[in-house]
C-alpha cells in the first residue's frame, strides 16, 4: 500500500500533536503532593465561618439571612437587660460558604478562616457550635 | 429470514460522559440511533420555587449553582435581572469588574467544555492542560473573591469586593500566556486526524433548525448564525469593547469546537482592554435603599445601623411589575424573568437555562448516527446538568 499524499498530512498533523506534548515533558510540574505539600489560600478565602462571642451582639441577623439556614442562634436576656448569646452554632455540612454572613454581620463578630479540610467521619463532626467555632477546627486524619 | 429488532441502550444516568446526572435513553439498531430520548431531572433542586421564599439578595449565591462552572456569570445575569427591575445601573468601576471576571469565567467554562469534551472522545492530554490553565483563573478567583467555584462576588448594584492589590498584574500574566496555550490545544487537536473524523460531519445542526429549537450561544453561532447578545443588546460596557463574534459555517461538531476556541481568543481581548480601561471610583451604587452602609461608622450612627437591618430584614422592594434580561452566558442566553408585586420577595422567578434548550435539539441530531457519535455530539453541546434540572 503507497502512502498517498493525505496520509503524509495527517502524520506531520499527529507530529506536531505529539510535539507539544514532548515540549511539556522537560516543563516544570505545576501539580503538587497534597498531603505533604499545601499551597496557600489567598487573604480573602472564604473557608470555615468563626465567630467572635465577645464581638457578637446577639442581633440574630445571620441566622434570618442565610440562605441555607445553616446557623442556629438562641439568645436569652442577661442580667443587665442585654441580650446574650446562650447557643451558637453553625452546621458546616450545610454552610455553602457563600460569605453572606460575615459581610452583613454589623459588629464583625464573623469571619472566615482558611480551613477548609473539614472531612469528618460522624455528621455530628461536623456541627460547629460554642467552644468550637473559635480558634482552630479540631484535626481530623485528612489534615 | 433474518431480522433486526431495534434495542435500548440507558445511557447514563452515572455514565462519564454524560457531563452530569443526565440519562440518555437512546434506541439502537444495530450500531445506529433511531431514536433518543433525554431524561432529566435528577438534579432537580426546585430553585425557582426556593426564589420566592428568599429576599432578592439572598438568592445571589444560590445562582452559582445553576450552571456551576460559570456562576459569575450566573451572578452578573440574576443582579442585571434584578438592578432592571428596580431601575438602577452599577457605577462604571464595578461594571468593569464585573465585565472582567465574567469574560474570565468564560475562557474558564470553555477551557472546562474543551478539556471534558477530549476526556470524552479519549483525548486525555488537552484535559491536563486546560485544566492547569484554568488553575490560574481560579486563583485570580479565590484572590478576588474568596471562593474559587461558587464564587457569589456580585450584588444588586454592584459587586462585593474591589480588586485586590497585585490582582491586575496577575492577570496581565494570564493574558500573556494564555494565547501560546490556546495554540498548543489547537495544535494538538484542530487538524489532529483522529479528532476530525470524530467531529466533522457530525450532529449537523442546520441555521433553520438551530433558529427553530432555539438554540443559543456557541452552538447557535456555530450554525452560522450571527447572534452574540453582547453585540445584539450590549449591556454592561460591552458596547466599549472590539471583539469579533465567531462564527461556524456546517454546524457540525468541529465547527462548535472551532467557535469555542475563537470565543476564548476573543475574551482574552475583551479581559484586555477592560483592564486597561479600568476607572476609579466606586464598586457599589450610591444608593441608601439598596446598597449597604459602611460598617465602620455604626458605632456612632445609629440611623444607618437601623437602615443596615431594615435592607437585610425586609430587603428592597422594586416596582411592581415584570422583567425579562436575557445574558450571554458562556452556554448561551441565560435569561431571568422577574415578577414583582412590590414586596422584598419576588413574586416569580422563571429561569431560562441555556443549556436546557440547547438540549432540546437531541432527539433530532441524534437519528442516524453511530452510538460513539452519541458521545461525542453531547459534549459539543457542553451541558451543565445543574442548569439543566435547575
Amino acid at each position: 500500500m503507497a502512502l498517498g499524499l493525505r496520509d503524509v498530512a495527517l502524520v506531520v498533523e499527529l507530529l506536531r500533536g505529539l510535539g507539544v506534548t514532548l515540549r511539556h515533558l522537560f516543563k516544570p510540574t505545576v501539580t503538587i503532593h497534597y498531603p505533604t505539600e499545601r499551597r496557600e489560600v489567598y487573604e480573602r478565602y472564604r473557608g470555615l465561618v468563626r465567630w467572635d462571642k465577645e464581638k457578637c451582639a446577639a442581633c440574630a441577623l445571620c441566622a434570618r439571612f442565610c440562605p441555607v439556614k445553616a446557623i442556629t442562634i438562641q439568645t436569652d436576656d442577661g442580667e443587665d437587660g442585654k441580650k446574650t448569646v446562650k447557643y451558637y452554632q453553625i452546621d458546616a455540612a450545610h454552610c455553602m460558604y457563600c460569605g453572606l454572613c460575615s459581610e452583613i454581620c454589623p459588629v464583625g463578630a464573623l469571619s472566615h478562616s482558611p480551613y477548609h479540610e473539614l472531612a469528618a467521619y460522624r455528621r455530628e463532626d461536623t456541627i460547629y457550635a460554642q467552644e468550637r467555632l473559635s480558634g482552630a477546627p479540631p484535626i481530623t486524619m485528612y489534615r | 429470514m433474518q431480522t433486526t429488532h431495534e434495542m435500548v441502550v440507558n445511557l447514563g444516568p452515572q455514565h462519564p460522559s454524560t457531563h452530569g446526572v443526565m440519562k440518555l435513553e437512546v434506541v439502537m439498531d444495530g450500531e445506529y440511533i433511531v431514536d433518543c430520548k433525554p431524561v432529566i431531572g435528577q438534579l432537580h433542586r426546585g430553585m425557582e420555587k426556593m426564589a420566592e421564599g428568599m429576599l432578592y439578595g439572598q438568592f445571589i449565591p444560590i445562582t452559582d449553582r445553576l450552571d456551576y462552572l460559570s456562576p459569575a456569570c450566573n451572578n452578573l445575569s440574576y443582579c442585571l435581572a434584578v438592578e432592571k427591575l428596580l431601575g438602577i445601573e452599577a457605577p462604571e468601576r464595578g461594571k468593569y469588574i464585573r465585565v472582567i471576571i465574567a469574560e474570565m469565567q468564560r475562557i474558564a467554562n470553555h477551557l472546562v467544555a474543551l478539556g471534558s469534551w477530549g476526556l470524552d472522545l479519549g483525548a486525555w492530554t488537552i484535559l491536563l492542560y486546560t485544566f492547569r490553565d484554568r488553575e490560574m483563573l481560579l486563583d485570580l478567583f479565590e484572590m478576588f473573591c474568596g471562593q474559587r467555584m461558587t464564587l457569589n462576588c456580585f450584588r444588586v448594584g454592584g459587586t462585593t469586593y474591589d480588586l485586590p492589590d497585585g490582582f491586575v498584574e496577575k492577570a496581565r500574566e494570564f493574558l500573556e500566556v494564555i494565547p501560546s496555550r490556546i495554540n498548543d490545544y489547537e495544535a494538538l487537536l484542530t487538524k489532529n486526524p483522529i479528532w476530525m473524523t470524530r467531529l466533522r460531519d457530525v450532529g449537523v445542526v442546520s441555521a433553520e433548525d438551530a433558529l427553530a429549537y432555539g438554540l443559543t450561544g456557541p452552538n447557535l453561532r456555530a450554525s452560522g448564525v450571527k447572534w452574540d447578545l453582547r453585540k445584539v443588546y450590549p449591556y454592561e460596557v460591552y458596547d466599549r469593547m472590539q471583539f469579533d463574534v465567531p462564527v461556524g459555517s456546517r454546524g457540525d461538531c468541529l465547527d462548535r469546537y472551532y467557535v469555542r476556541i475563537q470565543e476564548m481568543r476573543q475574551s482574552c481581548r475583551i479581559v484586555q482592554q477592560a483592564l486597561d480601561q479600568l476607572p476609579p471610583g466606586d464598586i457599589m451604587v450610591d444608593m441608601p435603599t439598596i446598597a449597604l452602609p459602611n460598617k465602620e461608622e455604626f458605632p456612632n450612627n445609629f440611623p444607618e445601623v437601623v437602615r443596615h437591618f431594615h435592607l437585610l430584614v425586609q430587603g428592597y422592594a422594586p416596582p411592581e411589575g415584570e422583567v425579562y434580561l436575557g445574558y450571554e452566558n458562556p452556554k448561551g442566553e441565560l435569561g431571568f424573568y422577574l415578577v414583582s408585586d412590590g414586596s422584598g420577595y419576588p413574586y416569580r422567578l422563571k429561569i431560562r437555562s441555556p443549556s436546557f434548550i440547547n438540549m432540546q435539539i437531541f432527539p433530532k441530531i441524534m437519528r442516524g448516527a453511530m452510538l460513539a457519535d452519541v458521545i461525542a455530539i453531547l459534549a459539543s453541546f457542553d451541558p451543565v446538568l445543574g442548569e439543566i434540572d435547575r
